[in-house]
């Protein structure tokens, strides 16, 4: 009698999850087919949109170079188009790297972060050279299992954005991580972050007010005037928290106003890491 | 026999066409240019050339984006084509989606170049293209195979 019941109750079990396995492969082919979808979806809109604004800024061009028939004043709004258009072409790269930026396939490898800093540093065109800045690496960092050229743009990204938020005439940034346990994290760290490494990109920048220490991850955000702080287009740090996501980690900021701010985040150990 | 050599431009967008004629009229380069505002057409006009012997053109410019029959349809069918697989074929697209670029490859264009928003950059580009395939590029003397 009981083993009639158990008998049937595996039977059951059986086609639950059989039925489940169908049910998750399914759900995984409509993820892949919306995933690409999405992904032609981006660049068809990024296509569609460009055509236009192209014809719109060719017309200003035209405008402007024709301009004996134009008043200094019409002259200065055909300019103004000219750069709102050249704006606009650079929210399109901007939306169309986001967008693909969460769905291309990673490939995760042991990645020498040392190499990766001094590639990142050397992408942003740093300093080294004219002495304008100082970039130290408060000591060596250990080996990550990563995507190379996604966490290279977390780095270009941080140190790009540390450059352009200071009033400091040479600024100084550090790079550096707390292993699990050290001390050295601030006090808002996530409850996630502990027992993982957590790196760092510091800066003695113009610093970031509390209310604004979410804010800032948002697409196209941007706390100051669009041609302050050398201008952009607000897509960097949103850049920096997707790729984060994607390896699994978090990011977030500390900072205080005036002092400079200092850019937390988790990357999964090396495979090898003890 | 022979008219002056032509350039094929696929282009169904009026100010993108008028762009690439002001280029050709600044570069000063001698061919005639042969509009296509769609894939289909362009094929016709490969075809019609090809038939009457009336010479092939030097160039195509190959816009991807088109109306009916696109610029990937004609890309794939020239570069099948015997007769016509010889003649550079240069992809000009607003699209700078790997896979487009992977595919026209692929298909054997010769070339693939995106079209800037900014003016300025756009000029260059179609200058670039015209200097190359017109100017140092040693093209093809006589694209068309002998009737066999």
């Amino acid at each position: 009698m009981e083993v009639e019941s158990a008998l049937r109750l595996r039977l059951l079990v059986m086609e639950l999850v059989v039925a489940r396995t169908e049910q998750l492969a399914e759900l995984n082919v409509d993820l892949i087919t919306s995933n690409e979808e999405l992904d032609a979806f981006a660049y068809v809109a990024s296509h569609d949109l460009k055509e236009p604004l192209r014809g719109i800024h060719r017309y200003a061009h035209q405008m402007v170079e024709s301009s004996q028939g134009l008043n200094p004043e019409n002259l200065q709004r055909a300019q103004s188009m000219m750069r709102l258009t050249m704006r606009m072409d650079s929210l399109l790269d901007s939306l169309l790297h986001f967008s693909r930026m969460g769905r291309t396939r990673l490939e995760f490898e042991d990645v020498e972060l040392n190499q990766v800093v001094a590639d990142a540093m050397e992408m942003v065109g740093v300093c080294a050279a004219d002495n304008s800045c100082t970039i130290t690496l408060v000591r060596p960092l250990p080996q990550a299992h990563c995507n190379e050229v996604q966490v290279r743009e977390i780095f270009s990204n941080l140190i790009s954005n540390a450059l352009k938020y200071t009033l400091q005439k040479r600024p100084h940034i550090a790079i550096g991580y707390v292993a699990p346990g050290e001390p050295g994290l601030p006090a808002n760290a996530p409850p996630d972050s502990t027992g993982q490494t957590v790196y760092f990109v510091r800066d003695d920048g113009i610093g970031i007010e509390k209310r604004h220490f979410e804010h800032i991850f948002r697409m196209f955000k941007r706390l100051h005037g669009r041609n302050e702080y050398g201008g952009g287009m607000g897509a960097g740090l949103s850049v920096v928290k997707k790729v984060v996501g994607r390896h699994g980690g978090i990011i977030w900021v500390d900072s205080t106003p005036g002092e400079g701010s200092t850019f937390y985040f988790t990357l999964p150990a090396s495979s090898t890491a003890s | 026999m022979s008219a002056a050599p032509s350039i094929v431009v696929v282009e169904d967008n009026d100010e993108d066409f008028e762009t690439v004629v002001t280029v050709a009229q600044q570069t000063g380069i001698a061919h005639l240019l042969r509009r296509a505002t769609s894939g289909g057409e362009c094929l016709r006009i490969l075809q019609e050339s090809a038939n009457n012997r009336s010479g092939l053109p030097a160039l195509v410019l190959l816009d991807l984006n088109t109306p009916g029959e696109d610029g990937r349809d004609a890309l794939r069918l020239i570069k099948t084509s015997s007769q016509l697989r010889a003649i550079p074929t240069v992809v000009l697209s607003t699209s700078a989606n790997p896979r487009d670029v992977d595919y026209c490859y692929a298909m054997h264009a010769n070339a693939y170049h995106t079209k800037p928003v900014s003016h300025t950059a756009h000029l260059k580009t179609l200058q670039d293209i015209f200097n190359y395939w017109l100017n140092f590029a040693l093209l093809p003397t006589s694209p068309l195979p002998k009737k066999s």
